[in-house]
């Protein structure tokens, strides 16, 4: 598994409260996507608007979704485009095709560990 | 507490207030897993309209919320509100100048995000120790006084001697007041049984309480039961007794 998309260790948590509620690592995976689709199609139209402090906070979403999924890169890209929501256009534009990338890899790369565990 | 273990149920509410379904999940699986009831709730505006400050013993706040922000909220309900239930921000700002900002609104603690349960659930019990210990034990639904840490209760001021049992189901029922309470709920949180047991014993409690406190609608109260749910405790309407302080 790569440790880069996802935090070993908040898999390990995520397992551990199966035990509680056997249904929770699926329902993190549908929640994780749905969260993080819908922040990222507003960061994306914050940017076509050329709304800062909208990008600002929609990133910020994003990081915090990232966070408590254990999404480490996605986190890190997240903080990134929230840090420097001002700057130019084309900048923002590279980081949002790396995030909507990183998105899909890590909802592939949880799928994967949840059909190996 | 270990991370495979799940504790027993505790006799406490948590709410969850954060817009981000992924946290307030994780949240609400992990409070579980420690013993406590978790409720969540997708905005301030959501609580307010669905549960209210009397209804919960501790509240997890997120900041960023669209709409109302949790640092306004917090402010709203201390200042203007008088709401003195507890609350913990798990947040992702984690600057000092906001760690300040959010305490100094009239939060109890602050995390930032991600939480670890472990320093969760002992951050839940430290702010819940301090609270008893600063003498928030008395809780008030006029005319009734409940002394937490005696165990003690008094009806328009006047003491009245109560059963632990019969203290521990008026408390329970008083601190959810307005809302639907299971039977099974009444079980796991005041009998501390499994739900397969016989409800009959409840039901003769609650007679009990109806009659020898006034729960009849005659203290300004009535414990009425919801056919096939369980019960709930309502204020009558027109009541002379004192406004509600968390309604």
């Amino acid at each position: 598994m790569n440790e880069r998309l996802l935090n070993r260790e908040q898999l390990a948590e995520i397992r551990a409260l199966a035990r509680v509620r056997p249904e929770f690592p699926e329902q993190m995976l549908l929640l994780f996507r749905e969260a993080a689709t819908e922040a990222l199609d507003g960061c994306r139209d914050a940017w076509l608007e050329q709304d800062a402090r909208q990008l600002e906070s929609f990133a910020h979403r994003l990081k915090g979704t990232a966070s408590s999924f254990g999404a480490s890169q996605l986190r890190e890209q997240a903080e990134r485009l929230e840090t420097d929501a001002g700057r130019e256009a084309s900048i923002q534009r590279q980081r949002l095709e790396d995030i909507e990338q990183t998105i899909e890899a890590t909802y592939r790369a949880y799928a994967d560990w949840l059909q190996r565990a | 507490m270990k991370r495979d273990q799940v504790e027993p149920a505790k006799d406490c509410v948590v709410g969850v207030i954060d817009d981000d379904p992924v946290n307030a999940a994780l949240l609400e699986a992990m409070l579980a897993r420690a013993g406590y009831t978790g409720l969540t709730f997708a905005s301030a505006a959501d609580f307010r309209r669905r549960s209210g400050p009397g209804s919960v013993d501790l509240i997890l706040l997120d900041w960023d919320m669209p709409g109302e922000s949790g640092l306004d909220f917090l402010r709203l309900m201390r200042e203007q509100e008088q709401m003195t239930t507890p609350v913990i921000f798990v947040t992702n700002y984690d600057r000092d100048e906001q760690i300040a900002q959010g305490l100094n609104a009239g939060a109890d603690d602050y995390m930032t995000k991600p939480v670890e349960a472990t320093v969760l659930m002992a951050r839940i019990e430290s702010v819940l120790r301090r609270l008893n210990r600063n003498g928030e034990i008395v809780e008030r639904w006029p005319p009734f006084e409940f002394d937490v840490s005696q165990r003690s209760l008094r009806i328009d001021g006047k003491s009245r001697h109560a059963t632990n049992r019969e203290f521990e189901l008026m408390l329970f029922m008083f601190r959810r007041h307005g809302r639907v309470v299971t039977r099974e709920s009444l079980l796991t949180h005041v009998w501390r049984l499994s739900s397969n047991v016989a409800t009959r014993s409840i039901d003769t409690h609650i007679s009990r309480l109806r009659k020898l406190f006034g729960l009849d609608g005659s203290s300004g109260w009535r414990l009425e039961g919801v056919y096939q749910k369980g019960y709930c405790l309502k204020r009558v309407e027109g009541s002379e007794a004192s406004p509600d302080p968390d309604a």
